[in-house]
């Protein structure tokens, strides 16, 4: 091991960690009460607040680290203890960007939106107050089905800085992210100077939104899902620079997690050629596409599409788009199963890209102090 | 040159009802036949996007191009000095999608007809695909049959997958199978999550302008090839040729990275799947190059060409002619570089199934070069 991969990253930002509750009773805990009664079953229990995912689970059957699964019981990413000996001691992680966010999506979009509220609640009081480690920063969860719910909810929640991003993991509409109709969640993000967060797409890996694939309903192997995995988020994008959300609001950022990287380059060239094409539809696209993602997009490496520890294809490909280096941001996805460690990445990576990838790029992006 | 992709059309759709039989012929109708040109039942899908400067190259004389055979070598084959010409369609490839599967296989064997008759008897340049039913899988493995054993016939060809499951799905098995058996290869064209009335579309949702779907059509093909090779399609049918045309090729390497690294993590769900990615794109894939980045992109084509040169083998010369995205011969040369001889000629020269030259002489396929 050389000198560089031993040394710790100072000033390191994880820009995707999953933080979740022992139990839903604690997120039930923050709903008011009449939605307390709501999802309370007879029996103690209560209903399901998640939404179901669509069919594509891991041949395993299991999502997670196995060594992340806390001994007094909760799942991985619910024990601060765990993550600390895990993740931000060994790596000496400055800053770590908490989110999960998966019920916005839930179909019934009013409790939806109550479950987004008391998640909001939950984080801001049991991970960001009351465990005084100002490491911990985390996303807004957003409800999605009524975008003035979900611009108050950026307002309300974006008060408080330790929150430094806003995650949009649920479409209901059918329609690509660039829709008007999304517009002033936009605008109270850029209010707010908080970027939007796409973690694996919109959530198209829900149950009630757009397609997760393009050209077929439903694949038939977690495999095909994770080859085509880039797809909605490169329809979103495409959306945005089109109907105009960057020409809009200037300074909104996009940050893209789990979607991998080497997708972009191609993508962007794919846009660039369909320019003209653009401007006769739209009066927006003012600016060559591959300058909106090199001024607005960030992306998480995890999973880096590196096999092997030489990340020398990888990065080959990657540098024929004009300051990538610039757009990425190291993300573990602690605790799942494919997360990847800081050694791992450093070897991919050139030096020469490390300090933007490690901290610089995410201070760009996020709103950190 | 050989071109892999030229998307011939007729001048009325009365041309093909004339092959469809009485029964059928009656119930779709004549134009005409009532007022204001009504009469005729609309048969082909309609698409959710169209090019706001039109769909096709503009003609000066109003006469859509590539409408007959003649028209097509004056415009295309001898401008370019095409010696081999693939048709596929234009519209006529989304039949297959249409709603009533009984009609839409009805309007398919009329179309089989018509091209056969039309265009493959008509000129020695011209090749054809049958266009493969494949809303009704042993239907289309029949049809391949029928249509497959012409001499001029080279490839099957599949835009919409038209049940809503990628064309790795088993149920479609019948179809590769019937290709397999005829060595035709097979072509899968881009397009057939824009139309209205299958159940897929793009990733991510509808988007609003054509541009929108026009940046995005590849990934629909993408992942027809990537449910092919997951579900082990090549493997069954190990000498089975396919070929993606209408996805350009910026895909290409992100696709090899993605692919050696979800093979690492997640082979166990395909056990059937065994050579590396590399020698299925070697053995069994080709990429037309209809579907080209143009010019706004730069030199990106040739920049990836230069850090990827084995892409330069995978890539066969399909222009796309009359569609308003056509690839011409000069840009696939100012693309490709030194690769371009095996483009525009050596790539395809194998991959299709071409009449033998003992067989029929390479005068009697117009002089083709050896």
């Amino acid at each position: 091991m050389s000198a560089t991969e031993a040394a710790p990253t100072a000033g390191l930002v994880d820009c995707d960690v999953h933080h979740l509750p022992r139990s839903g009773g604690e997120i039930v805990e923050y709903l008011p009460r009449e939605w307390r009664e709501f999802v309370q079953r007879t029996d103690g229990g209560t209903i399901p607040l998640k939404p179901p995912l669509k069919f594509f689970d891991h041949p395993d059957g299991v999502n997670w680290r196995l060594d992340a699964v806390p001994a007094e019981g909760g799942p991985p990413g619910s024990d601060y203890e765990l993550l600390q000996e895990q993740l931000l001691d060994p790596y000496a992680v400055q800053t770590v960007h908490l989110n999960w966010g998966s019920s916005s999506g839930m179909p019934n979009g009013e409790l939806a939106a109550a479950l987004c509220r008391a998640e909001n609640d939950w984080c801001a009081e049991r991970w960001l107050a009351a465990l005084d480690d100002d490491r911990l920063v985390a996303a807004v969860a957003v409800p999605m089905t009524r975008p003035d719910d979900g611009a108050a909810e950026i307002r309300r929640v974006g008060a408080n800085s330790r929150f430094v991003s806003a995650l949009l993991h649920y479409q209901p509409f059918g329609r690509p992210l660039g829709h008007p109709i999304y517009h002033e969640i936009y605008e109270a993000a850029a209010e707010q100077e908080l970027p939007i967060f796409l973690h694996v797409n919109a959530g198209e890996h829900y149950a009630a939104t757009g397609p997760l694939l393009a050209g077929g309903s439903a694949p038939n192997y977690r495999f095909e899902v994770f080859m085509t995995i880039h797809q909605p988020t490169a329809t979103h994008l495409t959306s945005m620079i089109v109907h105009g959300v960057f020409e809009r609001y200037p300074g909104l950022k996009v940050l893209v997690a789990e979607d991998g990287l080497a997708w972009l380059p191609g993508f962007a060239a794919v846009l660039d050629s369909n320019a003209a094409l653009m401007r006769r539809e739209s009066r927006w696209v003012r600016r060559r596409p591959s300058d909106y993602f090199r001024e607005h997009v960030f992306l998480a490496t995890q999973p880096c599409e590196s096999a092997t520890n030489s990340g020398a294809s990888l990065v080959e490909h990657l540098s024929l788009f004009e300051g990538i280096e610039r757009m990425l941001c190291f993300s573990s996805d602690y605790p799942h199963w494919d997360s990847d460690t800081v050694s791992f990445v450093r070897g991919v990576f050139p030096p020469a890209w490390h300090a933007g990838l490690f901290h610089d790029n995410a201070r760009r992006v996020l709103r950190l102090p | 040159v050989i071109d892999t992709a030229v998307h011939h059309r007729w001048q009325s759709e009365e041309e093909v009802l004339a092959y469809l039989d009485p029964g059928w012929r009656g119930y779709v109708g004549t134009p005409g036949s009532l007022p204001g040109g009504a009469g005729m039942r609309p048969w082909l899908p309609r698409l959710q996007y169209v090019n706001p400067e039109g769909d096709d190259l503009h003609a000066d004389d109003g006469v859509p191009r590539a409408s007959t055979p003649a028209g097509l070598a004056a415009e295309l084959l001898e401008p370019q000095l095409v010696e081999r010409a693939l048709l596929l369609f234009d519209r006529a490839l989304f039949a297959p999608a249409a709603p009533n599967p009984f009609l839409s296989l009805a309007m398919v064997r009329a179309i089989n007809d018509w091209n056969v008759d039309r265009w493959l008897e008509a000129d020695e340049r011209l090749y054809g695909a049958v266009l493969a039913p494949v809303q009704l899988p042993e239907e289309a493995a029949a049809e391949i049959e029928r249509i497959g054993s012409h001499p001029k016939v080279a490839a099957v060809v599949i835009a919409a997958p038209a049940l809503g499951k990628t064309l790795g799905h088993p149920v479609y098995d019948p179809v590769f199978r019937a290709a397999a058996e005829l060595e035709l290869s097979v072509v899968l064209h881009r397009g057939g999550d824009a139309l209205v009335d299958v159940p897929s579309g793009p990733a991510g949702g509808f988007p609003l302008t054509f541009a929108e779907y026009a940046s995005v059509a590849p990934y629909g093909l993408v992942s027809q090839l990537v449910s092919v090779l997951t579900n082990g399609v090549l493997d069954k049918y190990p000498r089975l040729r396919i070929c993606l045309v209408g996805a350009g090729v910026t895909w290409i390497p992100s696709f090899l990275l993605r692919f050696e690294l979800v093979y690492r993590a997640l082979r166990r769900e395909v056990p059937w799947v065994r050579k590396p990615i590399r020698a299925y794109f070697d053995e069994q894939i080709r990429i037309a190059t209809y579907g080209l980045e143009r010019p706004g992109a730069g030199e990106f084509v040739s920049r990836l060409i230069d850090v990827q040169p084995e892409i330069g083998a995978w890539v066969v010369h399909g222009s796309g002619y009359p569609s308003w995205d056509t690839v011409g011969v000069g840009d696939v040369e100012h693309a490709f570089g030194t690769a371009r001889a095996d483009v525009l000629h050596g790539n395809a020269s194998d991959w299709f199934r071409w009449p033998q030259p003992a067989r029929t002489g390479a005068a009697a396929v117009g002089g083709v070069r050896p």
